[in-house]
């Protein structure tokens, strides 16, 4: 034989068509001799072939048998068993596309929302060794001074820490050991990018020399930066993330080696970063990496390679191999003592914690986004878990349904000599093809659905996360598709293997129909209840956003159009910016449509307002020392452009110079928390020292303003003080211009842009977008979690309908012929129809008894994500409940319609 | 409902020996499946029926083992069959399983023939 024939011999018996071809010659070939020999032997040759038959036995059998030989016989029954379950799903293409689809959703939710978690929580980065990554903060009384802190807090076992150091520290703690870890820094900001002929702003990040090669980043195109970029006076150098090369060149590999002007200054391109890479702070997007030697060119007077006084610089180590934190965390405590004794100048407060390194994984980079998505990620995975086992339920049920309607047909295949062994995996085999269907339909919507959750939720800024399907994902999927084909593809095939035969081959008899009512009622109670947890939910969270919608800001946002100009990363510093911002408004002003041009120094419901210590001239209550205010620097006609109501006063004006007296506009909640009452206008204050910012100048009050929102309409109204630009020309960093335009704000884009660039090419504006969507964004995680609980809400009812249709249907035709006998007997066809509807009722009564102490234990997990609802509202769960019993009255309709037509006399004579 | 594949009408085959009968029928020279069924049927006195549902598994297994090979061919009839023919190792397989029979029945006999203690 030649070498593939043998090859060939070995192949399951649905690939070897050819010996399969053979076998049923040899089998012909015997059977023709033996009709040949008896023939021979005097019989005709019609009884001779039948008996020949006859004595050979089962032809199939006997095939299959000698197949079984041929060593593959797993693998071929169990394709045997794949082609006949797809003959079956096919058969029912509605009962296919239900059990898929719902199954589909299922785990699409569930893979989706995981594929979340696994890329904001668990993730490393691809980088060598990421458990030897580490972030350093620092926690307790730093006895350095604190002029500005760029970066953040985040609490590790009940201690603060910070996680930004003065550049001067920074190259203290990595020369301290360096046998024992590497450190590198990083800092971002914006910049001004000029690059084929257009100015935007980009988001960059500064590195020290060795990060790269530290963490391990190798770049996709060119070189990555090296230490010998990171020198002062060293050739000025850029290294492009992926998605900015993507964005601005097409991913054109041709611009390494190109130059273009970032603030001003001609900078080449050296490499592009690897797609992966994003940066070290997960949930942001970078578009450029430059060396930390060129903080200088971001135009930002917070960062200093020299000032001991300004926190700016992030730091991330790498142990060396066999290192333990607790050795790096020793040599790093001597540092912070070097350094505590170098700076005798704060020293004042004692008896507090010391100044101590605190090292944090730092292997899928900083910890904000993960800090702040955890508990929302928790409970889409809460409703995606509860979305599941409904549709599991569901899939039991229908399944179960098939079942016993499939009895007969199990009877008869096993009256004729399957093997139930065999039969337990044909059905086995079914199920787990749908859920393998539903796997792959499910994985499939998993990556767009996550996108659109993240969209929903991150509110303005599109949150920088690689989602992706990656080993982790993939295997929950898998590991869900076993477990739920188990759960819902082992009680049916079971019941059938169980089946007595004899009564169910007998057409019509009731054990062929029935199977396993009572299990499918509870199926259905436990889903009703399920949906009722998930439609409070959808109630309470609906209720949310009314009320949120119907806060009220505290000033007009229609037709206002906002954007952003950072004077600062084109070039212009100190005073400068004051001035070409109020030319800015100015010219806005004049821009016919353009009815009036405000300026603030943080966006109105942004992320945060700045918050400072104040001590009042003339208070001698018990308020100093205590008193803070949030603070913002206006300009223009700030409170008329906006519609905020002035209760006194008046409003900062051409007036208020940097020559004349310092003034102020102070709100409602100020003059209540300070008593000022009613002599508020003309009470003085001043900003209290606190780090090295030195005591304010006396401020007077000018005006008092009714409360604004300001970072969120949940919070309560803080004390602000606002003050006008004129006089205060260094506060205004990143301006945000509120301008109120005629209806559709948006439209004015171009007019706006082009107004901006007519004073300067090379400034451009940002974060463009209307005041009102300024607002709704605000609260855009309670809107995800609404429509996600809404949506999911709905499905659950919609399943919830076609279960409770199937059993109500199933049980009445079950009892026709008891309904029969009632109505030969004299019953009314509305109290038979009642009947059943009382039937579907009492199960949907029991699934809201049991929703309603469930809702009230969840719901109380989501407490913090309501506003101005409690956990308990009555409202939202009488509303679930009154739902769920018009929809399963909606479901038990039909069917109770139909008992309610039963014929007396046919259905007695058909028994 | 299903019916024993080994149900012989005459005389239940021991485990093992339907092979051993297959491998000594065709000592005689290349035979098909048919004439193995008639050729054991002849020799056994017409005591035992192969069952073809056992026949022709045994015979796909002895191939796959290597101790027989087959060969379509042409018959005087002028039809196609399949002949079975013995191997090389198919050969020692039957002197083995020979010998081992003997020694078997020989130790079977002992114990049935030695006289009853009253």
């Amino acid at each position: 034989m030649s070498f593939w024939g043998k090859v060939r011999r070995r192949l399951p018996a649905v690939f070897q068509t050819e010996r399969t071809r053979e076998l049923d010659d040899e089998i012909r070939f015997d059977i023709e001799q033996e009709t040949q020999l008896r023939m021979d032997r005097g019989e005709s040759q019609e009884s001779a072939r039948a008996s020949a038959r006859r004595d050979f036995g089962n032809v199939t059998l006997v095939q299959e048998d000698t197949r079984d030989t041929w060593g593959w016989m797993r693998l071929d029954r169990g394709l045997q068993d794949v082609r006949f379950a797809l003959r079956v799903l096919r058969k029912s293409p509605l009962f296919t596309a239900v059990a898929i689809s719902s199954l589909a959703i299922g785990i699409g939710a569930n893979t989706a929302v995981f594929s979340l978690i696994d890329a904001i929580l668990f993730r490393a980065m691809p980088v060598r060794h990421p458990e030897q990554l580490r972030l350093v903060f620092w926690a307790g009384e730093p006895k350095l001074s604190m002029g500005n802190f760029a970066g953040y807090a985040t609490r590790t076992r009940g201690i603060e820490a910070q996680s930004s150091f003065p550049f001067p520290a920074y190259r203290r703690l990595a020369d301290c050991a360096p046998q024992l870890f590497a450190l590198g820094g990083f800092a971002h900001a914006q910049l001004t990018v000029r690059a084929r002929g257009e100015s935007e702003y980009a988001a960059a990040f500064f590195v020290t020399g060795n990060l790269l090669q530290e963490v391990g980043i190798r770049p996709t195109l060119g070189r990555g930066l090296v230490p010998s970029d990171d020198h002062v006076g060293a050739p000025a150098v850029v290294a492009l993330t992926y998605r900015y090369w993507e964005r601005a060149f097409d991913r054109d590999p041709g611009v390494v080696g190109q130059t273009i002007t970032i603030s001003g200054r001609p900078v080449m391109i050296v490499g592009i970063l690897p797609r992966w890479f994003r940066g070290f702070e997960p949930g942001w997007n970078y578009d450029l990496m430059l060396p930390m030697a060129s903080v200088a060119s971001s135009g930002s007077i917070w960062y200093s390679l020299d000032r001991p006084d300004l926190w700016w610089v992030q730091a991330i180590a790498r142990l060396r191999p066999g290192v333990t934190e607790e050795q790096a965390r020793a040599a790093m405590t001597k540092v912070f003592r070097v350094t505590e004794a170098n700076s005798p100048e704060a020293a004042r407060r004692s008896g507090r914690l010391p100044w101590i390194p605190i090292l944090l994984d730092g292997s899928a980079g900083t910890p904000q986004l993960r800090e702040d998505a955890i508990s929302p990620l928790m409970l889409m995975q809460s409703v995606a878990a509860i979305v599941l086992l409904i549709t599991c339920a569901n899939l039991a049920n229908l399944l179960l349904a098939r079942g016993a309607a499939r009895s007969r047909e199990i009877a008869v295949r096993l009256a004729i000599g399957a093997g139930r062994s065999r039969l337990l995996r044909q059905f086995a085999t079914e199920s787990l093809l749908t859920a393998a269907a539903g796997a792959a339909l499910g994985l499939a919507v998993a990556p767009p659905f996550a996108r659109v959750i993240l969209r929903m939720a991150a509110g303005a800024e599109p949150l920088a996360i690689n989602i992706g399907l990656d080993g982790p994902v993939v295997l929950l999927t898998i590991a869900i598709t076993l477990v739920t084909s188990l759960a819902f593809g082992l009680i049916p095939t079971v019941r059938a293997s169980r089946l007595e035969l004899s009564p169910a081959l007998k057409e019509g008899s009731s054990a062929a129909l029935g199977g396993g009512l009572r299990g499918r009622r509870l199926m259905i109670g436990g889903q009703v209840a399920v949906s009722m947890v998930l439609l409070t939910g959808a109630g309470l969270f609906a209720r949310t956003l009314v009320k949120l919608s119907a806060v009220d800001p505290g000033y007009d946002p229609s037709r206002i159009l906002t954007f952003t100009v950072d004077a600062a990363s084109s070039g212009y510093q100190g005073p400068a910016a004051a001035r070409v911002y109020e030319q800015i408004r100015e010219r806005l002003e004049t821009t016919p449509t353009i009815q009036a041009a405000t300026i603030s120094s943080i966006p109105l419901m942004g992320e945060s307002v700045g918050n400072a210590p104040i001590v009042l001239a003339d208070d001698h209550s018990s308020h100093a020392g205590e008193a803070r205010a949030d603070y913002l620097v206006v300009a223009g006609h700030f409170f008329s452009t906006l519609g905020i109501p002035l209760l006194f006063g008046r409003e900062p004006d051409g007036r208020d110079t940097p020559a004349s007296p310092k003034v102020a506009v102070v709100n409602e909640a100020f003059v209540r928390a300070y008593s000022f009452g009613r002599n508020a206008v003309g009470s003085r204050f001043r900003f209290a020292a606190h780090g090295a910012a030195q005591p304010g100048e006396l401020i007077e009050v000018a005006g008092v303003c009714k409360d604004v929102r300001h970072s969120s309409l949940r919070y309560a109204f803080q004390p602000a003080i606002y003050l006008p630009l004129s006089q205060n020309p260094d506060g205004m960093g990143i301006a945000t211009f509120e301008v109120r335009t005629l209806p559709r704000p948006l439209t004015f884009t171009s007019l706006v842009r082009r107004a901006v660039a007519d004073l300067d090419r090379g400034l451009p504006i940002g974060d463009v977008r209307t005041q009102e969507d300024q607002i709704t964004q605000s609260f855009a995680l309670e809107r995800t979690f609404a429509v996600l609980t809404g949506a999911f809400g709905a499905l659950a009812a919609a399943l919830v309908v076609i279960g409770l249709y199937g059993v109500t249907a199933c049980a009445v035709a079950r009892r026709t012929p008891e309904l029969g006998i009632r109505m030969a007997l004299g019953a009314k066809s509305r109290e038979v129809s009642w009947m059943v509807l009382r039937e579907s009722l009492s199960m949907t009564a029991m699934g809201i008894a049991t929703g309603i102490p469930a809702g009230l234990a969840l719901t109380r997990l989501v407490r913090a994500s309501l506003y101005a609802v409690a956990p308990s509202d009555p409202f939202s769960f009488l509303l679930a409940a009154a739902l769920m019993l018009a929809v399963a009255t909606a479901a038990a309709w039909i069917p109770a319609r139909r008992a309610a037509l039963t014929d007396a006399a046919t259905v007695l004579r058909s028994q | 409902m299903t019916s024993s594949k080994h149900d012989n009408q005459g005389i239940e085959l021991l485990q093992g020996t339907l092979d051993m009968m297959i491998l000594r029928t065709l000592q005689w020279g290349p035979q098909h499946g048919h004439g193995i069924g008639i050729a054991i049927h002849a020799n056994s006195h017409d005591a035992l029926r192969i069952e073809r549902g056992s026949l022709y598994p045994a015979l796909h297994r002895l191939e796959r083992q290597g101790w027989i090979d087959s060969e379509w061919k042409t018959t005087e009839n002028k039809q196609r069959a399949k002949y079975y023919r013995l191997t090389r190792t198919g050969r020692k397989q039957l002197a083995s399983e020979e010998s081992r029979w003997n020694r078997m029945v020989e130790a079977i006999a002992c114990v049935m023939r030695r006289p009853r203690e009253e």
